[in-house]
Order: C-alpha cells, then sequence, then structure tokens
C-alpha cells in the first residue's frame, strides 16, 4: 500500500493513440478489472449493509443509539481529530526538511518515517505497552504521577498517531522533491519573509497532495484495528474504538448489531472518499475553466 | 550599485565550483558572464543574490560588505533559469507578489500595486496576458513575465541566469533589446550569465563580457 500512495492522486487524461491497446485487448483488461471490483470491493460493502439491516431498521438503529456504540463512534473520531492534524504537521514538517535542505542522516530519516508501513501495527501497540504498561519502563513513574496511557484514551491516539504517522510526509516528499527549491528562492529574491514564503508559495503548491495525504491519514485513523486493540484493553463504554467494538459484538454472535456498526465505519470511508473525488474533480474543473477562458481572449 | 566580489571560493563536496574568483561591476554596466556549462556561472550569480554562500571571499554591494546580508535585504532580482512563476497565481498576482508582501507600512495601495503591474505588463508587452497561469504560457512569454516580476520590487541589481537558454524561442529575440532597454532606462545593473556567446540579434551587446574557465 505505501508504494502507491503517492501515484493515485495523478492522473493523466491525455490518450496517447501510439501506444492504444487493440479493442479485444482493452474489453478483456476492463472485464478483469471490474469483475476484481466486484468480488473484493462491492460485494462485501454490499453484504455489511445487507447485513446489518438483516433484522430490520429498528434494530439497526437500536444498535447504534446504544451508550456503547455510541461511545465507541465518538472515541473514534476523537483519535482521528488528534492525531490527523498532528501528523500533518509532523508530515509538513518533514517533508520540508527533507526536500529543501542538504544534511546529514536524511536517507536515515527517510527509512525511519516509513517504519510504521513496515513494522506490523500489533508490533506498534506491543512497543507502547513496553513502554507505558503496567511493567513497563516508564508504567511504575506514571503509576506515581497518577498518569494512564495503556489501556486509555492517550494510549489510542499515540498508537493511532503511529501508524498513521507517513501517510502525509509519504505524500509530499516526491511532490516537493520535483518541485524543487526554485519557487521558494524566487520568493525570497522578490522581498518574502520565510513565513509569507511557507504561506503563500510553498502551501498552495503542495495543497493538493496535502490533502490527499489528510485524507488517506483520516482514513486509516479511524479504521486501525491492530495497534489500538493491543493498547486499549477493550473496555467497554471508555477504550472501545470502533473497529474494537465490532469485533466484539461479532465474537458475542450479535450479528446485525455489529454488521451496523460496521456499516457506519464503511459510511465514514465511502463518505471520505466522495471528499476526496469532489475535490479532485473540482481541482480538475478549475484548471479546465482557467484553461478555457484562456483559450477565448487568445 | 557597483558590485564587487573578491577572492570567492565555492566547493560542493569534491567539486571545487569556484576558485578565487574576483570581480568588479561598475553601476550601470551591462556584463555578461560567459563560460562553457558546469563552470560556475550560476554558482556566482546566486552567491551575489544571497542564496548560496561562499566558502570563502566577500561580497561587496557599493563598497559595503553583502557578504551575510540575507536574500531579503540584498534588493537583487533574479531571474530563475526556468523562471520559477508560482503555477498556482496569474501572471498578474506573479508580478504583484514582491509588492503584496511588503510589510503593511510600505506596502503600495491597491490601486497602486494594479497600475504598477500593468505598467510592467505593457513594458514586457503582455498586458493582455494578465489572467493567464504560467503553464498556459509559452516558454518566451514566460521569461518575460519572470523580467516583469523582478522588476516589480525595483530591484538594485538585476541577475538573470541564463536568460537565452530557450534557444528556439522566437520570442528570445524580442526580449534581449528589451532586457537592454528596460536595463538603460532605469539604470539598472545587469548580470547576464549568458552561455551562447553570438546568439542574439545584437541590440543586446553586453557593454563587456567575462569569460570564466573550467579550473
Amino acid at each position: 500500500m505505501a508504494g502507491n500512495v503517492s501515484t493515485l492522486g495523478r492522473r493523466t487524461t491525455r490518450i496517447n493513440h501510439a501506444v492504444t491497446e487493440p479493442l479485444w485487448v482493452q474489453l478483456s483488461l476492463i472485464t478483469v478489472a471490474l469483475v476484481f471490483l466486484a468480488l473484493f470491493l462491492v460485494v462485501p460493502l454490499v453484504a455489511v449493509f445487507k447485513e446489518a439491516f438483516s433484522k430490520g431498521a429498528e434494530v439497526y438503529f437500536a444498535s447504534l443509539v446504544e451508550p456503547d456504540a455510541w461511545h465507541a463512534i465518538k472515541l473514534t473520531l476523537l483519535a482521528a481529530a488528534i492525531s490527523v492534524p498532528l501528523n500533518v504537521i509532523f508530515g509538513v514538517s518533514a517533508a520540508w526538511a527533507i526536500t529543501k535542505f542538504r544534511f546529514r542522516g536524511k536517507q536515515a530519516l527517510i527509512t525511519l518515517i516509513d517504519l510504521p508501513f513496515a513494522v506490523s501495527p500489533v508490533v506498534a501497540g506491543l512497543i507502547y505497552v513496553l513502554l507505558f504498561g503496567a511493567q513497563g519502563w516508564l508504567g511504575p513513574w506514571l503509576a506515581d504521577n497518577d498518569l494512564k496511557i495503556i489501556f486509555a484514551v492517550p494510549g489510542i491516539v499515540l498508537a493511532t498517531i503511529f501508524v498513521t504517522f507517513p501517510f502525509v510526509a509519504r505524500e509530499l516528499i516526491p511532490l516537493m522533491e520535483e518541485q524543487g527549491t526554485s519557487y521558494e528562492e524566487a520568493s525570497l529574491t522578490l522581498g518574502a519573509s520565510g513565513w509569507q514564503t511557507f504561506w503563500r508559495v510553498t502551501i498552495p503548491s503542495i495543497k493538493w497532495g496535502l490533502l490527499y495525504g489528510i485524507i488517506l491519514c483520516n482514513a486509516r485513523a479511524m479504521g486501525e484495528f491492530g495497534a489500538v486493540s493491543v493498547v486499549s484493553g477493550h473496555i467497554r463504554g471508555q477504550t472501545n474504538t470502533l473497529p474494537l467494538h465490532i469485533e466484539i459484538l461479532y465474537n458475542e454472535y450479535q450479528f446485525a448489531a455489529s454488521f451496523a456498526a460496521a456499516s457506519i465505519l464503511a459510511g465514514l470511508a465511502l463518505v471520505t472518499l466522495v471528499v476526496k473525488s469532489l475535490l479532485e474533480w473540482q481541482h480538475t474543473r478549475d484548471r479546465e475553466k482557467a484553461a478555457r477562458a484562456a483559450a477565448q481572449q487568445s | 550599485m557597483s558590485i564587487e566580489v573578491k577572492n570567492i571560493e565555492k566547493q560542493f563536496g569534491q567539486f571545487k565550483a569556484l576558485d578565487n574568483v574576483s570581480l568588479s561591476f561598475p553601476t550601470g554596466e551591462l556584463v555578461a558572464l560567459l563560460g562553457p556549462s558546469g563552470c560556475g556561472k550560476t554558482t556566482l550569480l546566486r552567491i551575489i543574490a544571497g542564496l548560496e554562500n561562499p566558502d570563502g571571499g566577500v561580497v561587496h554591494f557599493h563598497g559595503e560588505d553583502a557578504t551575510h546580508v540575507h536574500v531579503r535585504q540584498r534588493q537583487v532580482g533574479f531571474v530563475f533559469q526556468h523562471y520559477a512563476l508560482f503555477r498556482h497565481m496569474t501572471v498578474f498576482d506573479n508580478v504583484a507578489f514582491g509588492l503584496t508582501v511588503r510589510p503593511r507600512g510600505k506596502r503600495p495601495g491597491k490601486k497602486e500595486i494594479a497600475e504598477r503591474v500593468h505598467e510592467l505588463l505593457r513594458l514586457v508587452q503582455l498586458d493582455w496576458l494578465a489572467d493567464r497561469y504560467p503553464d498556459q504560457l509559452s516558454g518566451g512569454q514566460r521569461q518575460r513575465i519572470a523580467l516583469a516580476r523582478a522588476l516589480a520590487v525595483e530591484p538594485k541589481v538585476l541577475l538573470l541566469d541564463e536568460p537565452f537558454w530557450c534557444t528556439r524561442c522566437q520570442s528570445a529575440q524580442r526580449s534581449a533589446p528589451l532586457v537592454a532597454s528596460s536595463s538603460r532606462r532605469a539604470a539598472y545593473h545587469f548580470n547576464f550569465c549568458y552561455s551562447r556567446p553570438g546568439r542574439g540579434d545584437g541590440s543586446c551587446r553586453p557593454d563587456r563580457g567575462v569569460e570564466q574557465r573550467q579550473n
């Protein structure tokens, strides 16, 4: 997944006729892609909603307003609301440092940023338990100061930040590398301060990559299971996020309720994707509008 | 404004880009730096502009040491080799940029900025392109916009990095006399970094050429 992230955002709409395939090749490729899509994406999604409503709409809504479920939804949104902005700040500064400056250990930093993609989320969770847990290195100190991290909300937020760490930075690094430093230099020679350069030149030129990174980061933050599962302790109504809540219900054979909760999570993901598509659509439309206006003028 | 560089040294890793370079450019003179590619023309320009720090030596502006003056304060206009026009801004906003980022006290009013920008766009004969984005311009048009943008802040020195690298641009021929006329008119100090002697139509002969050699 990590490798694909950066290429998804940029699509070329131009068709090059020199490399067009024969019709039957086109058709069979499209069929394979569609069948694959239907089998692995559409059918499961439909199944989730079908199962959720299997005992009627009443059971569906009842299982959502139930206090534990409601708490899980709120906790999931809270974890995303904290970790996404933090990772945006981190991602932008890391990408900025890596692409605009020359320094020792740059490669090491890039590798470190990729670490959360390489490490299993369960291991990530265990790292935090090892650090902050009751038997962990900082455990006694935390207990003395009455601070609770593991089996509490801070632990969940920490684990979420860890797994969503690379999304923004990974999205921005290739983009900013390609753009180089000449825009910033031009801005400085024109008398702009570093801060003005950042807000008026750097941010607008990475805007789309940044938004895309935020959306991916958000999607993952809401859906994270492994790492959060290890640090949360599964305390109902306290440290259960939506993915954990779904698992518990499922294990208790409450299928309708479990799928209802799953449908909420799927719904959040769908909303995220729709927002992303809308943004992309608007982006291309703006560009086309500008191009048309220019064509009319000349 | 006169520029003097003394004993400039610059090294990139193992590669010595500039080795003890000393040059002086009197006020108002149009100077072209010539030399094979990789001989350090751009590096020297970047050091004069303050975009790069020399490993040794000093840069004097008008007799004053400017070696450690920040780019922002140097009042140097720089036209980059690939122009570096801000792609998310219209031509108008590009040219206006230097004026709009001034601190509030020194910033001209909106109307004044608009007048100034249109005046500069007329100077480079591209007033009709004000609402376009850089992506929608030809290479030569971009170059002239970059020139207008650099002139907007009334720099004391104007540095052009390979202004005519875009050899097939017909408008290179058109902007060459333009550079010369706008420089003389405003008594700017021009430094060309011009690696293809013999091109151009003769109306923009620099007053002096300085040849740099690879060491």
